[in-house]
């Protein structure tokens, strides 16, 4: 009896220290972005052929330069993604989109990475804080349109170096 | 040694016996004293002991997912905007989001979980911060030391280059990481110290780990990023400058700025001189990247006018 106890201690814990997870080599990748614009080119600038969206799966043909040719698992959609943009690890859609942080206090202080003094404090003591400022300030992304406008008004790169 | 020499390798080593089989067996040996010489509640006792780290080792296994990180971003972005407020400037904000989407699409990361956004926070200190989320905040005292676009593009390809970088997703799996070595440590010092036939010299080995790596955590919380996460952001923004076409010099220009305020004010402790490393070495840094990889921009006489029209009041 006592020697089943001292098996379980130890694979219990040997078992959290030695189980690497190995990701096989698999050509079958996950989109990692809300919404994906599948490019015509391997260039954010080249015309878009379709979008796929978070989760969704996709078959990688090549890869190039940061860029993967691919194929929607319908066959629907195939054309480039950035390499960014995709994960082999595999991501379960979760309906509930305002889900709460796994990160605890201690976490987010670092994630804030010591913006200030009395930052740190403040995350130990909110319970709750709110989301209205933060929403705000997701609706100020600029559009791809208007900032194509913007790169040729400033004589700026679109996609050439 | 130095004491941080010390302290790093003292961290290294811990890591090393956490990770060898010696010290899995040693710690299977603890528990094997366990079973022998107890009762059944004091097996069990451990057995929950054991568990706890289990959990909190698999935690530090756990992928951060793309929607965490995102997450996590606007918790920080809450927490940030309960303490400063943002500046209400329409004009201004959707400049600074339009050079910020004309870098990311010039980068290797157009996109995120989430579109990168900016906001202006309406305060004198000088200070820049980024979110896992893609969040980018700038003060309006930072925003104040760019004379340029192609500076205050310097400013948000530095914090871009952070996101990319995942900068803060890795603090996080490093400090998971930490708190699991933590609780291993501590629970091999508890099981050990239960013990009277273990040598003294083990118990203390034990105990001495286990504040070892609790400093290394607060260690990280007090001084922000490593200094080599600053520079290599640094050379990510100057990158991303160039092939935007935006004068990766200007990087130059900003830190020349800040290195002026940096000797005039005193103290250590104020946002940025606390987490970043002194500008004149950045300076120097960024200089041997621009010559090294011959970056430059193109014709800036187009956007001059426009960061006048557009950041007016803010700007001289």
């Amino acid at each position: 009896m006592k020697n089943i106890y001292k098996r379980v201690l130890v694979l219990l814990f040997l078992g959290a220290i030695f189980t690497p997870v190995f990701a096989a080599g698999n050509k079958n990748q996950y989109v990692s972005v809300t919404s994906a614009a599948v490019k015509a080119k391997a260039s954010q600038f080249s015309a878009s052929v379709g979008t796929l969206k978070y989760g969704d799966v996709v078959t990688v043909i090549k890869v190039e330069k940061g860029w993967s040719n691919i194929t929607s698992s319908d066959g629907k959609i195939t054309g480039w993604l950035p390499n960014a943009s995709l994960t082999a690890k595999k991501l379960v859609v979760e309906v509930e989109s305002k889900k709460k942080t796994s990160a605890n206090a201690k976490e987010l202080a670092l994630a804030g990475k010591g913006f200030d003094k009395n930052f740190e404090k403040d995350f130990a003591a909110q319970n709750n804080v709110s989301f209205s400022q933060v929403d705000k300030v997701e609706t100020f992304s600029a559009n791809e349109k208007e900032t194509i406008a913007f790169i040729k008004e400033g004589n700026l790169n679109a996609g050439e170096e | 040694m130095k004491k941080s020499a010390k302290f790093i390798s003292l961290f290294l080593m811990t890591a090393f016996v956490i990770c060898s089989d010696s010290f899995s067996l040693s710690f299977g040996d603890v528990l094997q004293k366990a079973v022998q010489q107890d009762n059944l509640q004091k097996t069990l006792s451990n057995v929950e002991k054991v568990k706890d780290t289990v959990s909190t080792i698999n935690r530090a296994a756990e992928p951060i997912t793309p929607i965490d990180a995102y997450e996590i971003g606007r918790t920080v972005s809450a927490s940030v905007l309960e303490i400063y407020p943002l500046y209400n400037s329409p004009k201004a904000t959707a400049y600074l989001n339009k050079i910020c989407k004309a870098l990311a699409l010039n980068s290797d990361v157009p996109s995120i979980y989430k579109d990168y956004c900016v906001g202006i926070l309406n305060s004198e200190e000088i200070n820049a911060l980024s979110t896992s989320g893609g969040h980018i905040f700038i003060s309006l005292g930072l925003l104040k030391c760019c004379n340029s676009e192609d500076a205050v593009a310097a400013v948000i390809a530095h914090e871009l280059a952070h996101i990319q970088l995942e900068h803060s997703v890795n603090a996080i799996k490093a400090s998971r990481k930490t708190e699991a070595l933590t609780q291993t440590t501590k629970t091999a010092a508890d099981l050990t110290n239960d013990y009277a036939d273990i040598a003294k010299e083990d118990k203390e080995i034990f105990t001495s780990l286990t504040y070892l790596n609790e400093a290394a955590l607060d260690k990280l919380l007090e001084t922000g990023y490593p200094k080599e996460q600053e520079y290599k952001a640094d050379e990510l923004a100057l990158t991303i400058m160039a092939r935007t076409g935006y004068d990766p010099n200007a990087m130059i220009d900003m830190l020349n700025v800040l290195n002026e305020l940096h000797s005039k004010e005193s103290g250590d402790d104020k946002g940025w001189k606390k987490t970043h490393p002194k500008p004149t070495d950045r300076i120097k840094k960024v200089k041997a990247s621009v010559s090294k990889n011959k970056l430059s921009g193109t014709d800036k006489s187009a956007r001059e006018a426009r960061f006048k029209t557009n950041l007016s009041g803010i700007v001289k």
